[in-house]
């Protein structure tokens, strides 16, 4: 019988831009068992809802991660109006639906600048980053910040982007989806990455069932379940919308679930630009205006995947709770799974495809 | 769209209740536990795929209760609640991956238990804002029972009082206003001997005319 051998990953290593920590048991280079380990830098965000208002909180809210920051805060609004009972202007689902889907081009170009990088593709992940500038430069071009961007309020939007911005916003999409497919291609038919990625990481349908995971770790094992095919928001608008699968299982198909949900968001953005309303942007509730006692939540399809977003309100300006359930929250057992049974150097190459966030899950 | 839907269970129907969801295929969303006024509460989210609906149970844990875990059902609730145990003290029993309370690397234990001073002034304020009301509508009605039953006084006594003046008037009055015809008689003969003879001779022929004719 081999001998056992327990290998410390993370929670700093070369892969992992945020901490997270993995005992991994190995017997012969075969991983037998991995066992996560977060909370190196747990800030207690829910907890602030009790110091910070339902209209303070949404700043709050937006600040639980850098990259999915826009979605928390539309989260968070979403459930909160919910709670309220206030219906916003079509045209705020339009304008949190664009920018949900901007911040899924952002996440997904980000990702796959940093597994450019962990192969070892440095030219690949400056591109990757260069596009992804496009994206920032168009969030701080219509909202004012390139990261946090503030827009997102209960009860409507901060201010309105118009339409002439709008448009320019559809033409720099356009010269982005062009450069995109070349790194794309490039990317996904490299031999290299082929050889790392195919038949790596295999999770099942069953298994992804089972585990109830979520986004395009669920995706690439042939899940369908995308809440955008609720149509919640302005998403119910679309003329078509199917989720991207993929049915190969491995760490190559969630790659490609993730490269086509970019050109899938591309062409959102254009439908939603084209058809957008003009019925105001809402506004705050009354300074009189509390939640009520009762309980609302929200489920929205953030880039990793479903989150969810739960108020308590106690009739007073004060929430009594606030609580988000991140896709990387969820995905955890998956990756303990896909971590069962794998060689040790494919380890980082596994992590990198699932994509954990580790911000968002320490909120 | 989405439905939602919160339902009220027991604690001791937790796992007879999930273990019938698994049965029925829903995806597990989330566990989460709160701290309303009262007591700690576990909030189990599930997905139905078929239909779009999210079903959230909701269990009220009484202190010192042991929960069952679900790990055995739903793998991907222990993150959550290992969450639950570091954040809100919550005890859980039959956990397949347990992390002894170092899940989170804590200062304190139990942080999510503490109420915020500025949540606690939000409470208390809002109590008394209840109780004020509550006070407020209590003598309301008070007073509204008062003035009904003052009004019902006054209209008993004003009905006693006429009942009193028509029994007067009912123990007087049927013999002054209808006295019997020999009464009348009597009374009417007690005038005629007063008067002139001549006079009370025609009286007497005109009445005994009239009696005469009524009888006719």
């Amino acid at each position: 019988m081999a001998t056992r051998t327990v290998i410390p990953f993370g929670p700093q290593h070369p892969v992992l831009p945020e901490p997270v920590h993995l005992d991994l048991v190995v017997e012969d280079e075969h991983v037998v068992e991995a066992i996560p380990q977060i909370g190196f830098v747990h800030r207690g965000l829910e907890k602030l809802v009790q110091k910070r208002d339902y209209n303070q909180f949404v700043y709050v809210a937006e600040r639980v991660c850098g990259i999915c920051s826009f979605g928390h805060g539309y989260g968070y609004a979403a459930a909160t109006e919910k709670l309220l009972g206030i219906e916003v202007p079509r045209r705020v689902d339009y304008l949190r639906a664009i920018l949900e889907e901007l911040s899924r081009i952002h996440s997904h170009l980000l990702w796959l600048g940093l597994l450019a990088d962990g192969f070892g593709f440095e030219s690949l992940f400056n591109h990757c980053w260069r596009l992804r500038e496009t994206i920032l430069d168009i969030f701080q071009e219509t909202c004012g910040g390139r990261i946090i961007l503030s827009i997102c309020i209960v009860g409507g939007m901060a201010h309105d982007i118009e339409d002439s911005m709008l448009r320019d916003v559809c033409d720099k999409l356009e010269s982005l989806r062009h450069d995109y497919k070349i790194i794309v291609d490039t990317m996904l038919n490299d031999s290299s990455v082929r050889s790392r990625l195919c038949g790596v990481g295999y999770i099942s349908f069953e298994d992804a069932l089972e585990l109830s995971m979520v986004g395009p770790f669920a995706k690439g094992s042939g899940v369908e379940h995308d809440m955008r095919t609720t149509g919640f928001g302005a998403y119910g608008d679309l003329e078509y919308f199917e989720p991207i699968i993929s049915n190969e299982c491995d760490c190559y198909a969630r790659c490609k679930v993730r490269c086509e949900e970019v050109f899938q968001s591309i062409d959102i953005v254009k439908e939603l630009v084209a058809k957008i309303p003009h019925d105001g942007i809402g506004g705050k509730p009354g300074p009189k205006v509390v939640p009520p006692e009762g309980r609302a939540h929200v489920l929205i399809e953030q880039p990793r995947g479903e989150a969810f977003y739960y108020v308590r309100g106690n009739g007073t300006k004060y929430l009594d709770r606030f609580r988000l359930r991140t896709p990387t929250s969820q995905n955890l057992a998956g990756m303990v799974r896909a971590l069962q049974g794998v060689d040790l150097a494919d380890v980082p190459m596994i992590i990198l495809t699932i994509d954990p966030c580790i911000s968002c899950t320490e909120r | 769209m989405y439905t939602t839907e919160f339902v009220d269970i027991d604690l001791c129907d937790l796992l007879t209740r999930i273990q019938s969801l698994k049965h029925q295929g829903m995806r597990f969303v989330q566990l989460c536990a709160e701290l309303p006024e009262g007591g700690i509460d576990l909030v189990y989210t599930f997905y139905d795929e078929t239909c779009d609906n999210a079903l959230n149970l909701c269990v009220r844990v009484p202190e010192g209760a042991e929960v069952p875990s679900i790990q055995d059902l739903y793998f991907a609730a222990f993150s959550y609640e290992n969450e639950a145990h570091d954040l809100f003290g919550v005890q859980f029993i039959n956990m397949k991956l347990d992390f002894g309370g170092h899940f989170f690397e804590l200062a304190e234990k139990a942080p999510m238990t503490v109420i915020t001073p500025e949540m606690k002034a939000e409470r208390e304020k809002a109590a008394k804002l209840r109780a004020a009301k509550a006070a407020k509508e209590a003598k309301a009605a008070r007073e509204a029972a008062e003035a009904k039953s003052a009004e019902r006084a006054l209209t008993e006594d004003r009905a006693t009082a006429d009942a009193a003046a028509v029994a007067a008037v009912d123990d007087l009055g049927p013999k002054a206003a209808k006295p019997t015809p020999e009464e009348r008689a009597a009374k009417m003969e007690e005038k005629l001997a007063n008067m002139d003879p001549e006079k009370a001779a025609k009286i007497r022929a005109a009445l005994a005319a009239r009696t005469q004719k009524a009888g006719e």
